[in-house]
């Protein structure tokens, strides 16, 4: 009986053309579930410099003074203001206070500032970081709320 | 049936050790930015202390000066310094190295005392270096001083470089008052 089938050199090249283009669908495919790595100094993700993020903070009659007591400089700060009954809202101190430095708060910076934030009990302060994306263009990273500190108003 | 055709066991083996490298260079580039690297921080064992501080707060006169003595077990390469003139604010925000009219550079909002960690311990540095005129610009007035920070920096190599750090779990407090 005559069988005929494709010569095991092609089948075994189509089985690993197959497996290369299913790793590559499944490769891009998870990666829209991950964001685009944001680099700081030499190439380490800005998620683990959050961790070495040093800063105190004080409010007092209206006026939010931070001091960058560490060596990674703070772009920006999220400010959660808690309203006291379960209630937050969110802004960027840059556009809390007209004051905040463009370049952020450097290594050993400091800053003063006057901040309304009428209703408030506290304050959570959350660093943002400016790092590199892959294409060298800079991005900003939101450090998490474990990052962040309460201060009292 | 003896003439069976397949594909050498060799060229196999390869292709499959290829594959496998292919991929583990792309997992290693997704993930070596999750490598975490050790920190620019500064040693612990660093410190300061300020003494003989002349404060003058007079309109005419408005000057500041102090002894700064390197108390830790590392030499320092100079210090950010920054005060209050509000008993209630807990965090000094006076960038005091605007007002800086020692010897030396004051650079980045710091004071270096030279091109190194040139302040051994024990040693101090006097009068003479660590003054300041609160009179002159920038014409912000910083008002009757009521705290002084100083926190110490040090040049320590990081990725094969010389960098500043900020040792801000050194950093020092005194309450000022006018003599």
């Amino acid at each position: 009986m005559k069988k005929k089938g494709v010569s095991p050199i092609i089948a075994t090249v189509l089985l690993i053309g197959l497996v290369i283009a299913l790793g590559t669908i499944v490769f891009i495919w998870f990666r829209s579930f991950t964001q685009e790595a944001v680099t700081k100094f030499s190439g380490e993700n800005v998620e683990l410099v959050c961790g070495d993020v040093q800063f105190e903070a004080s409010y007092t009659n209206g006026n939010l003074a931070i001091s960058n007591t560490g060596n990674v400089p703070i772009y920006n700060f999220s400010v959660k203001i808690d309203s006291g009954n379960g209630q937050y809202t969110t802004q960027d101190l840059n556009d809390l206070t007209g004051s905040w430095p463009k370049v952020g708060l450097r290594a050993g910076g400091v800053f003063s500032g006057n901040v309304q934030t009428s209703g408030a009990v506290q304050l959570i302060l959350i660093p943002i970081l400016r790092g590199s994306i892959s294409s060298g263009d800079e991005k900003s990273y939101t450090c998490g709320d474990r990052y962040g500190q309460t201060i009292s108003v | 049936m003896k003439n069976k055709r397949g594909v050498s066991e060799i060229i196999g083996y390869v292709l499959l050790i290829a594959i496998v490298v292919v991929i583990s260079i792309f997992v290693y580039q997704w993930l070596k930015s999750y490598v975490p690297q050790s920190a620019l921080t500064c040693p612990d064992g660093t410190a300061v202390s300020i003494s003989n501080y002349k404060y003058n707060c007079a309109a005419n006169a408005n000057n500041l000066s102090f002894t700064l003595s390197n108390d830790g077990t590392f030499s320092i390469a100079g210090y950010f310094i920054h005060a209050s003139n509000n008993s209630n604010q807990t965090i000094a925000t006076i960038d005091l190295s605007n007002y800086y009219t020692g010897p030396g550079d004051n650079g980045g909002g710091s004071i270096l005392l030279g091109a190194g960690n040139n302040l051994e311990p024990g040693q101090d540095e006097g009068i003479g270096r660590n003054t300041f005129n609160l009179s002159m610009t920038p014409a912000i007035k910083t008002g009757t001083l009521t705290e002084l920070e100083v926190i110490p920096i040090r040049y320590v190599e990081y990725n094969g470089k010389q960098r500043v750090a900020n040792c801000g779990n050194a950093k020092i407090s005194i309450s000022l008052s006018c003599n």
